[in-house]
C-alpha cells in the first residue's frame, strides 16, 4: 500500500538544500529559525528530485518523471516521511489554502517546529489560547500587543491603574488614553488591529491575594491558561508569591516577566506547577547567592524610588514572556520553555543574555509536597 | 563638582542600591549597586561616611545630613560628596530641572531621564543627552514589521523628526506585525500609516514622507540636508541591496547608518551600526559574508516566487527594532565621541536565546571605504 499518491510536495520556501563537501551529505538549513540538519543520499536521483521539488507534481507524477522502480518509490517515501517530520517538505495543497491568511508568517514559523499536516491545528490551540496578564503597564501593554501578532485572541487584563503622561515614554498608550483605565486603552488597542477578533476581559482590580485570582478564574477556566506577572506593586515578590499560589490551585503555568523598576532587564522564569522550579524554590536560591556578598550588610532603605527606564528594554522582556507563552502552548519535546528553572539578564550594553539556573527546593511549601 | 552650599539638597540616586557593611577598626565597607548596568562599586572609608550615606536618603539639606552624621564640610568631607557626584551615586541637583528642554517633554519623558541618569551618571549629562534625541533627525527606509515598530519606539524615547521612506500600503497580513490601525488603515499608504503612528506617540512631531522604492536609481537627494542618522529596515529587492546602496550615499554624505535585523534568516539579529570611515561599511560586511560563506553554496530553490512565504514572529521583529532602536539611542547620544571600532552582527535565536556573534573588520581594499587599492 503506498504511502503517498496526490501529495504535491515542495520544499519549503524557507528551507536551504546545500551539498557538503563530502559526496553523498547534504545539509537542511531551516532558514527561519537557524537550524540544521544533515542527511546523506546514496541514490542520485533522489538529489535531482529535490532539486526540481516546487510543488507542482504529485507524488505519483514524481514516480513516473523520474521513473523510479519499486524500491526506489519505497526510499522516496521514507525520505518525505523523514522531511516531513523535520518541517522541510510540505504539501502545496494544503499550505496553498493559507495564502491570504491574515496570519500566514505565523502559521509558516511554526511550521519550522510542526509538520506541515499540524500547523493548522496547533495553530488553532494557540489562538484559541487564554492569556491572562497581571499588570499592563510597560511590559505588560507590550506583552498582550506581542500575543495579539501571534494571533492569540483571549486576553483577562488586570489592572486598577490609571494611563498618565509619563507612561507613554515605555507603554503603548497615546495621549488620548491619559485618564483612562489602562486595561480598557488596551482593549481600544486591540480593536483598532481587528475589531471583534480580540475578545478581552478587562478587571479594573489591584490584585491583593490569590483567592480573589482564583475566584476570578476558576469558573469557565480555558484548558490552555497562562498566567503572565507583568505587575511589580508593592514588589514583583508580592505579586508572584499570589500568582504562584493561584497557579498550584489551578494547578496553570504561568511567567514571571521582566523589567520592573529594581530589574530593568530581567528575564524572568517560566513555571509549570509540580514540573519545574516555582518562584520560591528560585527565591531561594537566590536568597542563597545574595547571602554570600551582602551577609551581615545594612540595606540603605529609600522611599518612593523612581527609577529609569526605556522603551526598548521593556520591548525586549516582553518578546522573552511572549516567546515563553508560545513554547508553553505548542508544548513541543524538542522546543521547551527556555526560561524553566532560570532567570536571565539582558545586557542593554552588550545585548548578551547571562542566565542563572536554579534547582528545585527540597523544602519548598509548594513543590515539596508529595516529594519523596 | 557642583558648589557645596549646606543648604542644598543633595539625594542618594534611586537607581542605586547602596549596602553598609559593620564597622571594622577605624573603617567600613560601602557596596554600591548600580541597578540599570548592574555596575558594582565598594569602597573603604571612615564610619562617619557610612552614616552620611544613610543620611542622604533622606529629604534634608546638606547641612542637617552632615550634622546629623557628625560632620562638618571640609576639605576631606567635600571631596568624598565629589565622589559620590561623579560616580553618580548621588545628585546635587533636581535631576529633572533643565532649561534646555520643554517642561512638558520633561515630564512626559522623566523615567528616561532617569534612565540617562543611571547611564551617564550627571544630570547634566542626561540633559544634553536628552537634547540629542530632541534635535535629531531621523531617516527610516521601510515600514513594515521592524520598521514601523523601530518608529515606535524612536517616538517613545523622544526621537520627534523624521523622514519616513517606503512604497507600500498596510495589508491585513500586518496585524500579525506592526502596531498599524488595521481595521481603519488597510489598503492606506504606509508612509501615511506610519505618520498616524508618530503622531500618536512623538511630542510635537515633524514629518517628512516619501512614499517611493529604494531601487538603483533612486535619488537620494530626496533625504534634504541635516539627517542625523538613516535607519534601513528596507528590505526589497533584499536587505543586502538596500544596505549597500545607503551605505555608498551616506559614506560620501558622512551620515551614520544602522542596518536593522529582523528578515527571513536574520528573524532575531540585532543589525549593525555603520559609521562613515570608522566601522565597516555594508560592503565590508557584504565581502566578510560573501569570504565566509564561500564554501556553502545552497542549490537554487525549485519554488521560485518564495515572498511571502517565510516565517516569522512579532516577537522577534520587536526583539530586532529594540536592538536597533538602543543602537540608535546609544549612537545619538554618544554622538562626537566614537571611535574606530570592528563591526559585529549578532544573531538572536528563539530556539534556546543564544547568541551567534561575527565579528566583522573594515576591509582595507574595499571599493567603497577602503584606505589601500586593490
Amino acid at each position: 500500500m503506498k504511502k503517498f499518491s496526490e501529495e504535491s510536495f515542495r520544499i519549503r520556501p524557507s528551507v536551504s538544500f546545500v551539498p557538503l563537501q563530502q559526496d553523498g551529505y547534504y545539509q537542511f538549513f531551516l532558514s527561519d529559525i537557524r537550524q540544521s540538519f544533515n542527511l546523506a543520499f546514496s541514490d542520485k536521483k533522489y538529489v535531482k528530485i529535490l532539486t526540481e521539488l516546487d510543488g507542482s507534481l504529485s507524488f505519483l507524477q514524481l514516480e513516473n518523471k523520474f521513473s523510479l522502480t519499486d524500491q526506489q518509490s519505497l526510499g522516496l517515501e521514507r525520505l518525505f516521511e523523514i522531511l516531513i517530520e523535520r518541517c522541510v517538505v510540505e504539501d502545496i495543497r494544503i499550505v496553498a489554502l493559507r495564502s491570504s491568511d491574515p496570519f500566514r508568517r505565523v502559521k509558516t514559523f511554526i511550521g519550522s517546529y510542526v509538520p506541515y499536516h499540524d500547523v493548522e491545528s496547533t495553530w488553532k490551540r494557540i489562538s484559541n489560547s487564554h492569556a491572562v496578564v497581571i499588570g499592563v503597564g510597560g511590559i505588560g501593554s507590550w506583552v498582550v500587543s506581542l500575543l495579539a501578532q501571534m494571533g492569540i485572541k483571549n486576553f483577562t487584563l488586570i489592572d486598577d491603574d490609571l494611563v498618565k503622561l509619563h507612561n507613554l515614554n515605555r507603554s503603548l498608550f497615546t495621549k488620548q488614553d491619559i485618564g483612562s483605565l489602562k486595561t480598557l486603552a488596551i482593549d481600544r488597542m486591540l480593536s483598532t488591529r481587528k475589531k471583534g477578533y480580540y475578545a478581552v476581559t478587562s478587571i479594573a482590580e489591584k490584585l491583593h491575594s490569590s483567592t480573589r485570582l482564583i475566584s476570578l478564574l476558576k469558573d469557565n477556566l480555558h484548558p490552555q491558561t497562562v498566567l503572565i506577572n507583568c505587575a511589580d506593586y508593592p514588589s514583583v515578590a508580592n505579586t508572584s508569591a499570589i500568582i504562584n499560589d493561584a497557579a498550584f490551585t489551578l494547578n496553570l503555568p504561568y511567567i514571571i516577566a521582566g523589567g520592573y523598576n529594581m530589574h530593568l532587564s530581567l528575564v524572568g522564569p517560566t513555571i509549570i506547577p509540580r514540573q519545574t522550579p516555582c518562584f520560591h524554590c528560585i527565591s531561594y536560591g537566590m536568597d542563597q547567592l545574595k547571602v554570600a556578598e551582602i551577609e551581615g550588610a545594612e540595606r540603605v532603605v529609600k522611599e518612593h524610588r523612581n527609577l529609569g527606564n526605556l522603551a526598548p528594554l521593556a520591548a525586549i522582556s516582553a518578546s522573552f514572556a511572549a516567546n515563553e507563552y508560545l513554547k508553553l502552548i505548542l508544548d513541543l519535546p524538542q522546543l521547551k520553555p527556555t526560561m524553566f528553572g532560570k532567570r536571565g539578564e539582558f545586557n542593554f550594553l552588550t545585548k548578551k543574555l547571562t542566565v542563572e539556573e536554579y534547582m528545585p527546593w527540597d523544602k519548598c511549601p509548594y513543590c515539596s509536597r508529595g516529594m519523596p | 563638582m557642583t558648589q557645596l552650599s549646606l543648604a542644598s539638597t543633595p539625594e542618594l540616586r534611586d537607581g542605586v542600591e547602596v549596602f553598609l557593611y559593620p564597622q571594622k577598626g577605624e573603617s567600613c565597607q560601602i557596596l554600591f549597586l548600580f541597578l540599570s548596568s548592574r555596575r558594582r562599586l565598594r569602597i573603604t572609608c571612615k564610619p562617619s561616611f557610612s552614616a552620611l550615606l544613610k543620611e542622604l536618603s533622606k529629604p534634608q539639606t546638606l547641612g542637617e545630613s552632615l550634622t546629623n552624621s557628625g560632620l562638618t564640610l571640609d576639605a576631606y568631607t567635600s571631596s568624598f560628596l565629589s565622589f559620590l557626584e561623579e560616580e553618580g551615586i548621588i545628585t546635587m541637583s533636581n535631576p529633572l530641572e533643565t532649561l534646555l528642554l520643554p517642561k512638558e517633554y520633561v515630564e512626559q519623558y522623566k523615567r528616561q531621564v532617569y534612565f540617562l541618569l543611571d547611564v551617564l551618571k550627571s544630570p547634566q549629562l542626561a540633559h544634553a543627552a536628552q537634547k540629542k534625541i530632541f534635535d535629531a533627525h531621523i531617516a527610516l527606509f521601510g515600514l513594515g514589521a521592524v520598521g514601523s515598530t523601530l518608529l515606535q519606539q524612536l517616538c517613545m524615547m523622544g526621537f520627534r523628526k523624521f523622514t519616513l521612506i517606503d512604497y507600500a500600503t498596510v495589508e491585513n497580513n500586518d496585524i500579525a506585525r506592526t502596531p498599524y490601525h488595521i481595521e481603519s488603515q488597510v489598503k492606506s499608504l504606509k508612509v501615511q500609516a506610519a505618520r498616524n503612528l508618530v503622531e500618536d506617540h512623538a511630542f510635537d512631531p515633524i514629518v517628512f514622507l516619501h512614499n517611493t522604492t529604494l531601487k538603483t536609481h533612486t535619488n537620494l537627494d530626496i533625504l534634504g540636508e541635516k539627517i542625523s542618522l538613516i535607519a534601513n529596515t528596507a528590505d526589497e529587492p533584499y536587505i543586502g541591496y538596500t544596505n549597500i546602496k545607503l551605505s555608498r550615499y551616506a559614506l560620501q554624505h558622512n551620515i551614520p547608518i544602522v542596518a536593522a535585523g529582523g528578515f527571513d534568516a536574520h528573524l532575531a539579529s540585532l543589525g549593525e551600526l555603520l559609521i562613515p570611515h570608522m566601522t565597516p561599511c555594508a560592503d565590508c560586511y557584504a565581502t566578510f559574508f560573501h569570504e565566509r560563506l564561500k564554501n556553502w553554496r545552497p542549490i537554487p530553490h525549485p519554488v521560485k516566487d518564495r515572498e511571502g512565504w517565510f516565517g516569522g514572529l512579532g516577537s522577534l521583529s520587536t526583539f530586532s527594532a529594540s536592538a536597533a532602536a538602543l543602537e540608535i539611542l546609544f549612537f545619538i547620544i554618544s554622538s562626537g565621541d566614537q571611535q574606530v571600532s570592528p563591526g559585529k552582527r549578532g544573531e538572536f535565536l528563539f530556539h534556546d536565546y543564544s547568541l551567534d556573534t561575527f565579528v566583522v573588520d573594515r576591509d582595507t581594499h574595499c571599493r567603497s571605504c577602503g584606505t589601500e587599492k586593490s
